[in-house]
């Protein structure tokens, strides 16, 4: 498991190439591997940082608290490390304000808003 | 003799009284810093989860201004005023953290160089980014601490 402080580090750089139009997202189909009867995928982005690729979505689905006995939606955003026929080498899955900003971020480029609002300003 | 002896009785009772009184006084004080060091750490407890909300709502807010005005300076100020608040309240452990960031979001030079102040100069992108970089990681850290101070 790398350690938190890496993986923050990764997070910042790769909002800062995003901003700054260094590194490409698009949308992509999700690999086969994340697929999960429990949760669903609403938008897969996927780009290649230094060589790796590297998948970024939000999961959605519901889990059930034992304690009130009623069920829940829960949303979260992951980051993954794709490797070789859309394996997966690493998932990080915890809560944190800097990969939610990155997420912003990865969806305003991918869908290129700026690009769309200057179209429909013309 | 016995007057003798009852002077000697005196003077003993009353240094041991003035003993006793520097010992409570002693205690006194110790018990004084306890209290607030308890005070401090009650309060720091309660308002940990207000500061964590604030941290991460200014960062938001100021990458997405950087990125679309390249206007910063108002997040910054006010992430600056936030930080003296925490700066306050939290451990030494943390508070070198907290103290680099006022630093650099409030645009002062480390005490070392006072000499370098470099006011009215508009923040460069780097800049901008170590102290987005900086107010990440010290949410982290506090999200951290958050979890252990549910088991103390």
């Amino acid at each position: 498991m790398p350690s938190e402080s890496k993986i923050q580090r990764l997070i910042i750089e790769l909002t800062k190439a995003t901003v700054e139009k260094q590194v490409e997202w698009d949308f992509d189909v999700p690999p086969s591997s994340l697929a999960d009867g429990n949760y669903s995928i609403s938008e897969y982005f996927q780009a290649e940082y230094k060589g790796q690729w590297i998948g970024l979505f939000e999961r959605k689905g519901r889990a059930f608290d034992a304690d009130r006995e009623v069920y829940y939606w829960v949303a979260s955003i992951i980051l993954v490390f794709v490797g070789e026929g859309g394996r997966i080498l690493f998932e990080y899955d915890r809560e944190s304000s800097a990969l939610n900003n990155l997420y912003r971020v990865v969806k305003e480029s991918a869908s290129d808003i700026d690009n769309i609002l200057d179209t429909l300003l013309q | 003799m016995d007057l003798e002896n009852s002077s000697k009785l005196m003077s003993w009772l009353s240094l041991s009284g003035n003993v006793a009184s520097l010992v409570s006084l002693i205690i006194s004080f110790a018990v004084l810093r306890q209290t607030r060091a308890i005070r401090k750490a009650f309060i720091f407890r309660g308002r940990l989860p207000e500061f964590i909300s604030a941290l991460t709502r200014l960062s938001a807010s100021l990458l997405m201004n950087y990125e679309v005005k390249g206007d910063t300076s108002g997040d910054l100020k006010k992430l600056n005023a936030v930080l003296r608040n925490l700066e306050r309240k939290v451990e030494s452990s943390e508070r070198k953290a907290v103290k680099q960031l006022i630093r650099q979001s409030g645009r002062m030079p480390h005490p070392m160089v006072f000499w370098r102040r470099r006011d009215n100069v508009t923040f460069t992108p780097e800049e901008v980014w170590a102290v987005y970089s900086g107010t990440e990681a010290l949410i982290v850290t506090l999200r951290e601490l958050k979890k252990d101070l549910k088991w103390s």
